[in-house]
């Protein structure tokens, strides 16, 4: 028998009451599995790139959440800018180069923000969760669908929390077009099409300060062959999708969650028309069209995704036999048009669901001294939701609410998943040329 | 500015001193001071006899006192701020002193009028200024009147000095410098004359009891 | 052992030589051997990283000037200079100077800010504007550097780093190309384009698109945001002519600048309805005459500008500093050991017939400088009050802030001086003898929304406010915040309050006081000088020195306080200056009984001088019979 005397005793009672004190209230659990958490969340980057550095933005804005780690391989200019805006803003963090060193070494971590190329997504994600951290994923989910169904069931399986960055199905003026006007509004009666676009400008290559080349040991261990390609992935086949998947996996995901559907088929055109070849290995403009089997009927949709003019810049619109609506993530745009046909509007007006039009278009638009036109331009009835936050903001608050257990998340990965199906399909609708049909258990991770 | 002041608080300062002290050596209390210049108030208020002379010694002593009030307060508006202040005369006190001058003008002009025949320097003068040349030294009233009249003939010789230097200064024929030499001149001038008209006061009242009378005899003779 | 000290001794003499190499590195310029000549800048580019430029750079990167220019000038010591150091923490303000003018029509608001501490202003905090957005509302007609270097509000962190730092730019004063454009250098501040100002500016290089309309996040190494593609970043395109081979560029740089350098900034224009054009009035006459404004402002690298006005050499403890005076290269100083006035032919003035006393309470600027004063004061418009030279600014005459010119009011000093003058206008909350200002963005919705009741109101340059709707607001005010103090309006040379029974109540206040600084320029020719005309130029009863009606401009100013006495600014009691004017009536009658009675005088004493010497005649006479 072991003689314990009294004082040992009471001093190893007393660390095991200091211990019980100095952690917070969350549990360890199963190995792998994060218990929910209360209070302040503990948080990772991996790529502080400019979209990582957009997530850092959004979350410098949220109470309750503080980064402990960076992590990116630029470390003389990526790395250095992210660690200098966290310290400015109060957050000491630790900077890393490899994202596993990194998850070794920071202990009390809650989750982890991904915001790195497409294609390192999955791995990382996967170790992210299987270290038993939370994770929030930037979108494309994986620039395969093997990364992304990897990733699915990585989430399954370690039971941890894993959001995709497909931030509007947080934003408080998509829900309230999908919840309201939509769903139980019916407002635009049964939609038939859907048309979205994003157009974008010639834009130069992303370039790099001189003086800050990554060394080209560095940039092979982590998949790049130069510094032109880190900087520019998502042009590269072996990188990223191209802009159909960097920009129209946004929309795209729109048109599944508002249609509450997958596409059935999918035809595309796509080419590398514009900007050069040997850096750009991707589609510059792609057109394709989707056929959707809703209960009410077949949607045909189309989207295009430019690079070589911003005419219009990015929405979707979806048309029913009695209105029109028209969203973007952009506050100017955000507005239903009744057909003039289809009932009255002055009851969701009333409810509040949309804003009374700010007057009637009533002057003749001609000199003709009677204007007995019957079709005047449509009244706009725009969203009463107003959102000035940074667009990722509800998106990440609602991945941190997710961990402390007060809600769902708005895209799991199941979600993401069925999007980067469509996404994907598209470039190979584009490459193949011909109309693609999908099984919708392809949707199914 | 500033050697004009300890220049002029000296030259103050001693004359006040002096006549203090010589006040102080003849009659040995204020008392006696006092009465003394009782006595001269009422001897200068009761004058001579009536008729035309009568008056003329009237106009006498009111252009006397009339000059010597304006004096004092040209010397007050003209010395106070440079001598306390060490600045130049304006606002105010300018306006007063710019009033009074022009009066003060007139009234020395009477004054030089009505008594130069009378402090004119005469054989009796002569001869005395002769007998000190000799080392003889005159009486006690021929050394005030022979003081009296020169105290009167200095005074009027510093006039005009003082309205020159005013004349000149008001038309635009000087510069800078030369506009700051008349008024430095101005001010000695004024200070001098200061000194002098204070002195004759004194010299009046204080030792001109017989002075004066005989001042009469001659008249009336 | 031995080879140990042979290599410490080698490692101390490279380190010593470095550190000479390096003390040395930004003196080159700074130090001069003494030829007059100027050294020919034909210079490198260097961007904020000091990294070369290239033509062919990808992407093209704005050039800094503190990386160009530091290469032989000590960059550290010249940003400290008068041009830059209003913010900085123990820098001299000295005599007040104009201030920058908050104007905010919306928000009944005309506020005098300034970073130095000068009475009667309010620092940029003070309204909650920080440095950031200082710099979007008056950057225009900075020269850069000051705040534009300083660590700004955590809040405007992002955009700091989307628009870079503001440095100094030396070109903004030292580059006399024909192509340097401090209008371009404005506007590209005002977009935000800091880092690329200078360069837009050169006359050199182009810069297009605005780092302003970027997002937060916006890098300049990559490409704009998809959501934002349709907008421009800031890029810069060099005129690769204007490189040699090794891409350098020559700079103009002239020892002594032209006025035109200062004149973006410095310039003025005094509204007079009877000369409206610029070729009916006169520019300074120093500058007329063939001189630069550097003659008299000059400074060493340091940067310290001469100001110019009296007691400054005392108050920098540079007492050669006066010899840039007025009263220095015109009239100089016996006390000097080697004379200093009459620098570059400097006259010396006449002033012929005018009193000393004039030099004891006048600055020379009262009777030399400014427009001649009318019966009733002048607006005047300035480059930093109204953007002057910004494109597209607005050049109506009334055109806010409405700034009163010339005012002769007291300096601190005890002398007159001509000034300008602004009435501060500003709502706030007072307690405890200080008032709180309101920035205009905090009380321009609610001032608007009480204005926006009369619809029949037409909103001109100010909202001309009644007396209910101040009332208003102040209520308004009181009841959004109740710990904050007595809410407060100030206007017109008053102060408004909630008074006991409801209703509004005027107090005065040193906070309602005009702000007013002293102006130097334009200096007019002698011909053109108060007193050329005579004493009764100023010492009138109708004369505007003394008797000058200033308009009061403000947003509520009550019928009788629309026009205030010059006499209210220059300590001085109005019958006292009225009673001295109405002396000269009578100048001519002082000076003619003065000369009748110098004449009688001199008479009466020559009569009796000639008397004596008739006597003298008449003893020498005798004596010799």
């Amino acid at each position: 028998m072991t003689h314990i005397d009294r004082r040992k005793f009471l001093g190893y009672a007393a660390a095991a009451g200091a211990g019980l004190l100095l952690t917070r209230t969350h549990g360890e659990g199963a190995p792998g599995k994060r218990e929910k958490i209360s209070g302040e969340v503990r948080i990772a980057l991996i790529g502080s790139g400019a979209q990582g550095q957009v997530l850092m933005n959004s979350c410098l804005k949220i109470p309750g959440v503080r980064f402990q780690a960076v992590c990116d391989i630029w470390e003389a200019y990526n790395l250095r800018r992210a660690q200098r805006m966290l310290e400015k803003f109060g957050q000491k963090v630790n900077a890393y180069e490899d994202y596993r060193q990194m998850i070794a070494k920071e202990k009390g971590l809650d989750a982890v923000l991904i915001a790195t190329p497409d294609f390192w997504h999955a791995p990382q994600t996967v170790d992210c969760l299987s270290a038993g951290l939370h994770v929030y994923c930037e979108k494309e989910m994986s620039n395969t669908l093997e990364g992304a169904r990897r990733m699915v069931r990585a989430a399954r399986q370690t039971g941890n929390l894993l959001q995709i960055g497909h931030q509007r199905r947080s934003n408080p003026r998509y829900l309230h077009c999908y919840r309201k006007l939509i769903r139980e509004a019916k407002l635009l009666g049964r939609i038939t099409t859907v048309n979205g676009q994003w157009n974008r400008a010639v834009q130069p290559d992303n370039t790099w300060p001189k003086g800050a080349v990554i060394d080209g040991a560095i940039l092979r261990k982590y998949g790049f062959r130069t510094m032109e390609e880190f900087r520019n992935w998502r042009w590269y086949r072996h990188l990223g999708g191209g802009p159909v998947v960097d920009l129209g996996s946004h929309q795209l995901d729109i048109y599944n969650w508002f249609l509450d559907t997958k596409p059935r088929t999918i035809v595309a055109s796509g080419g590398i028309d514009y900007y050069d070849r040997k850096t750009h290995e991707w589609f510059d403009s792609v057109l394709a069209t989707f056929e959707y089997e809703t209960p009410q009927g077949k949607v045909r949709a189309f989207y295009q995704t430019i690079s070589t003019n911003s005419n219009q810049g990015y929405s979707e619109s979806f048309m029913g036999d009695q209105g029109t609506l028209v969203i973007s993530e952009s506050a100017s745009r955000g507005a239903a048009y009744r057909e003039p046909t289809a009932p009255e509007w002055d009851r969701w007006v009333s409810l509040g669901y949309l804003k009374a039009p700010a007057s009637e278009v009533t002057k003749p638009q001609t000199d003709a001294v009677l204007d007995v036109r019957e079709t005047l331009a449509p009244p706009s009835f725009e969203l009463p939701v107003k959102f000035d936050d940074p667009y990722h903001k509800p998106h990440l608050e609602n991945f941190f609410n997710a961990v402390r257990g007060t809600e769902k998340l708005n895209c799991p990965p199941e979600i993401g998943y069925e999007t980067a199906v469509t996404v994907l399909t598209v470039n190979k609708a584009a490459e193949s040329g011909k109309k693609i049909t999908v099984d919708p258990r392809e949707f199914v991770a | 500015m500033t050697v004009f002041r300890i220049i002029a608080g000296l030259s103050i300062a001693v004359l006040l001193l002096g006549m203090a002290y010589d006040i102080h050596r003849r009659l040995k209390t204020w008392r006696a001071a006092g009465n003394l210049l009782h006595r001269r108030i009422r001897a200068t208020r009761e004058g001579g006899r009536g008729g035309k002379s009568g008056r003329l010694e009237n106009v006498r002593r009111i252009v006397t006192i009339v000059s010597s009030a304006l004096l004092f307060c040209l010397a007050v508006t003209g010395f106070l701020p440079v001598l306390l202040l060490g600045s130049h005369v304006s606002g105010v006190l300018l306006v007063i002193h710019v009033t009074i001058a022009p009066v003060f003008g007139i009234a020395l002009s009477a004054l030089a009028l009505l008594w130069a025949h009378r402090l004119r320097f005469d054989e009796a003068d002569w001869r005395i200024l002769e007998g000190v040349g000799r080392r003889k030294s005159p009486g006690k009233d021929a050394l005030v009147r022979i003081a009296l009249k020169v105290g009167f003939w200095s005074a009027l010789l510093l006039s005009l000095p003082l309205m020159l230097t005013v004349i000149l200064g008001l038309f635009p024929l000087y510069g800078t410098d030369g506009e700051a030499l008349l008024i430095r001149l101005h001010g000695y001038s004024a200070l001098l004359l200061m000194i002098t008209a204070l002195g004759e006061l004194y010299l009046i009242t204080a030792y001109n009891e017989h002075s004066t009378e005989q001042l009469m005899k001659e008249q009336n003779q | 052992m031995k080879m140990k000290r042979i290599i410490l001794i080698f490692l101390f003499c490279a380190f010593a030589r470095g550190e000479t190499l390096a003390q040395t590195r930004e003196d080159v310029g700074d130090t001069p051997d003494g030829n007059r000549s100027v050294p020919v800048h034909l210079l490198k580019l260097y961007d904020e990283f000091d990294h070369v430029i290239r033509p062919d750079d990808r992407p093209l990167m704005p050039f800094s000037p503190k990386q160009t220019c530091r290469k032989c000038h000590d960059y550290e010591k010249i940003r400290h200079g008068w041009h830059f150091n209003a913010a900085d923490s123990g820098a001299r303000g000295g005599r007040r100077g104009e201030p920058w003018i908050l104007v905010d029509p919306g928000a009944a608001t005309q506020i005098p800010l300034s970073y130095r501490n000068w009475t009667g202003t309010y620092r940029p905090t003070d309204l909650g504007l920080s440095t950031l957005d200082f710099l979007k509302t008056f950057g225009r007609h900075l020269p850069g550097g000051g705040v534009g270097e300083k660590d700004g509000a955590l809040k405007d962190y992002m955009r700091w780093q989307v628009s870079g730092t503001l440095e100094v730019n030396c070109q903004s004063c030292h580059n006399a190309d024909a192509g340097q454009s401090q209008a371009e250098f404005g506007m590209q501040v005002l977009r935000q384009n800091f880092r690329w100002a200078a360069a837009a500016s050169s006359g050199f290089a182009t810069v297009r698109g605005s780092a302003g309309e970027m997002p937060d996040n916006y890098d300049t190494y990559t490409a704009v945001p998809p959501e934002a593609s349709n907008l421009l970043p800031p890029t810069v395109s060099y005129n690769t002519s204007r490189m040699d081979a090794a891409g350098r560029v020559l700079f103009n740089v002239p020892r002594r600048m032209p006025p035109t350098q200062c004149a973006f900034c410095h310039s003025s224009r005094v509204i007079d309805p009877t000369r409206p054009e610029r070729w009916e009035g006169e520019e300074d006459v120093h500058i007329a005459s063939g001189m630069l404004c550097v003659d008299c402002h000059r400074n060493g690298i340091d940067h310290q500008m001469i100001r110019g006005y009296e007691g400054e050499a005392e108050l920098r403890g540079q007492p050669h500093v006066a010899s840039f005076t007025c009263r220095g290269c015109h009239l100089g100083s016996s006390d000097e050991p080697v004379p200093l006035e009459g620098r570059r032919g400097a006259p010396r003035p006449e002033h012929l017939g005018l009193p000393p006393v004039h030099f004891e309470k006048l600055a020379c600027t009262a009777c030399h400088s400014g427009p001649w004063p009318g019966g009733t004061t002048y607006t005047v418009k300035t480059s930093r009050g109204h953007a002057l030279g910004i494109p597209k600014t607005d050049k109506a005459d009334d055109a806010l802030p409405q700034i009163a010119t010339p005012v002769f009011a007291k300096q601190a000093d005890g002398t007159f001086a001509p000034h300008d003058l602004l009435w501060p206008a500003f709502w706030g909350y007072g307690r405890k003898g200080y008032i709180a200002p309101l920035g205009p963005d905090r009380i321009r919705p609610l001032v608007t929304l009480i204005l926006s009741r009369d619809t029949t109101r037409r909103i001109g340059r100010w909202p001309v406010l009644r007396e209910s709707e101040i009332l208003d607001v102040l209520q308004q005010l009181r009841e959004r915040d109740t710990t904050a103090g007595d809410p407060l309006y100030v206007s017109g040379g008053m102060m408004y309050a909630i008074g006991p029974a409801g209703t509004l109540t005027r107090l005065k206040s040193d906070a309602a006081e005009p702000y007013g600084w002293p102006i130097a320029h334009d200096v007019r020719p002698k011909a053109q000088s108060l007193g050329i005309r005579g004493c009764t130029d100023c010492h009138a009863t109708d004369a505007p020195f003394h008797f000058g009606m200033v308009k009061i401009a403000s947003p509520y100013v009550v019928g009788s306080d629309s026009l205030s006495r010059m006499t209210d600014y220059q300590d001085v009691s109005v019958v006292s200056a009225w009673l001295f004017s109405k002396s000269f009536l009578f100048r001519p009658a002082l000076k003619v009984l003065i000369i009748l009675s110098f004449l009688l005088i001199a008479s009466v004493v020559l009569i009796q001088a000639l008397g004596g010497l008739a006597h003298i005649i008449r003893k020498l006479a005798s004596e010799e019979e």
